[in-house]
């Protein structure tokens, strides 16, 4: 932290300060991190809380690493039906955002339905999917697209709007056609509103997911969840939830990697603190 | 086609030689919720070939507006705009038209020679000529080293450049610039004058200038077009005689006083 440094350990030096700012940044979230499961494992322990009840976090993480070829067998289910609902409500939602940014008329008869299904508890719907498709992998694939179209959709539409009007202006003196602006213009702009869609329905995708598993099911991280549950298998509900929530950081961090590379021109990314979810 | 060896032809120009910018009783309305709002009215203008000429007035006397419509952005509500003879909107399809916005408006993913290579990347039937290289051009508005930094990277200043040099790679001929120094401070500004006087002189294009600054104008124009607000009227056209090159001596010099007085009179009154 001192600014006196020879130019010989310059570097090393900063890589150092780096390390001291980062950690004076972060050591909060990490003791509050620390803090949260020393509590639940002393509360536990001195209340003698039976374990099918509340089990204790190191009970959980035992089981956890013992189950842990079983459930990652299972997530790939989860995964599968996530990912491909996922690339449909993509598919849709953009797909549509450009249809209603071109054609207003398409906007004002268009949106009112995507407004109407994305109003549909999909919890609601889940066991009635299965009914209609089975149990296999597609009403959860429906699942996952039905619930993660709207968000992709809304942000979408607002991307491509969110272009500089004198741009557009440009744009049109130049006698650009319409898909020239789109692709040019338009879609670029709308990759960081695209972006912070994406952090959100990746989440809500593996929640459809696991959700039309937990209904109807042979496989499947909610297939475990509700197996478990049934049979007061607590420690193993807890252990599935966990690979539910490491998953959710994996992608947190993976998006947020992908997205400085991307849209690294983008104004969230160049103040500090920038591209966090 | 047959037909046109018909009409009668007797040997002299049927008209007086044309300007490339020739407006003729151009008016625009905007209809708003209490009404209508007039705010162009009768406007007639001729520009010629490489002439640089200045439209001043106070704000809101529809400076912009009319270089939008010369532009082909917006639509006259009355009166002829012709570019060569042809409509705005055939300009822009044939590239003629380089656009100067008050912001620079360039496109921030794209790096200072991506967004200079734009024109070309864009209406690629219009069969576009190239003024010079972008090495050329990035030295001509004095950003040589700044090819690969993106426009976050640049002041205002440079990133007002970056777009002179967007809307002149492709070589129009007819370069339209609303209130391009506006956002800037005066000191950048003053400089940029000379600098835009200097690219001009190489490149001889026809220009329309949009700006309220009565130094600016004098300095760079042939003539100064001063409007009057509400609705927006040609109130006088004031040639400027001064000599060319112009230099930063002459804004002292008594001739461009007096110019600069009957300007501010103008305006004032």
């Amino acid at each position: 932290m001192t600014a006196t440094a020879t130019a010989g350990s310059l570097a090393p030096t900063a890589a150092r300060d780096g390390r001291v700012a980062w950690l004076r940044e972060t050591w909060p979230s990490i003791f509050g991190l620390v803090a949260f499961f020393v509590v639940w494992e002393l509360l536990i322990r001195v209340t003698n809380t039976p374990a099918f009840i509340v089990p204790t976090p190191s009970a959980i993480v035992g089981r956890f690493w013992t189950q842990l070829p079983s459930l990652l067998y299972e997530l790939t289910y989860t995964l599968a039906a996530a990912s491909i609902g996922l690339l449909i409500g993509l598919a849709i939602g953009i797909a549509g955002a450009v249809a209603m940014v071109q054609w207003r008329i398409l906007e004002r008869s268009l949106f009112p339905v995507a407004v109407l299904i994305k109003l549909i508890p999909f919890v609601a719907i889940a066991p009635l999917l299965s009914v209609w498709l089975g149990y296999q992998l597609q009403p959860k694939i429906v699942l996952a697209a039905l619930i993660t179209f709207f968000p992709v959709l809304v942000n979408c539409v607002t991307g491509l709007r969110s272009v500089d009007p004198l741009a557009l202006e440009f744009f049109e003196s130049i006698g650009a056609n319409r898909r020239e602006t789109l692709g040019l213009l338009r879609w670029p702009a709308a990759l960081p509103y695209l972006f912070a869609a994406l952090k959100v329905t990746l989440h809500l995708a593996i929640v459809g997911a696991s959700v039309g598993e937990y209904f109807a099911a042979e496989h499947g991280i909610g297939h475990v969840i509700a197996r478990t549950s049934e049979l007061l298998q607590i420690q193993s509900l807890f252990s599935a939830a966990l690979l539910l929530v490491l998953l959710g950081i994996t992608i947190v961090v993976v998006t947020n990697v992908i997205e400085r590379r991307v849209i690294y021109w983008h104004e969230s990314m160049l103040t500090s603190g920038g591209g966090r979810a | 086609m047959a037909q046109t060896t018909a009409i009668p032809f007797d040997g002299t120009p049927s008209r007086v030689a044309r300007g490339h910018v020739v407006l003729d009783r151009v008016a625009k309305t905007f209809s708003t919720k209490g009404g209508s709002l007039e705010a162009l009215r009768e406007i007639s203008l001729d520009v010629a070939e490489r002439e640089f000429v200045t439209l001043i007035g106070p704000s809101g006397c529809g400076k912009s507006t009319l270089l939008r419509i010369i532009g082909g952005l917006i639509d006259a509500s009355a009166g002829q705009v012709a570019l060569r003879g042809r409509s705005p909107q055939e300009a822009q399809r044939t590239k003629d038209i380089g656009f100067v916005f008050q912001q620079p408006a360039l496109l921030p993913w794209r790096t200072v020679a991506g967004n200079i290579e734009l024109p070309f990347e864009v209406n690629k039937g219009a069969g576009t000529d190239r003024l010079c290289s972008t090495e050329e051009i990035l030295t001509l508005v004095g950003l040589a080293q700044f090819a690969r930094a993106h426009p976050y990277q640049l002041s205002g200043g440079m990133q007002q450049r970056v777009a002179i040099a967007r809307a002149l790679i492709f070589d129009p001929a007819l370069l339209l610039m609303d209130e391009p120094f506006g956002a800037l401070d005066e000191i950048t500004r003053a400089g940029m004058r000379y600098e835009l006087l200097r690219i001009w002189g190489q490149s001889q294009k026809t220009v329309l200038f949009v700006t309220h600054s009565i130094p600016e104008a004098i300095v760079l124009s042939d003539r100064v077009v001063v409007m009057s607000p509400r609705p927006g009227e040609i109130r006088e056209i004031m040639p400027i005689n001064l000599p060319r090159p112009r230099t930063e001596e002459m804004e002292s010099a008594p001739e461009f006083v007096r110019l600069a007085d009957h300007l501010r009179r103008l305006l004032r009154a």
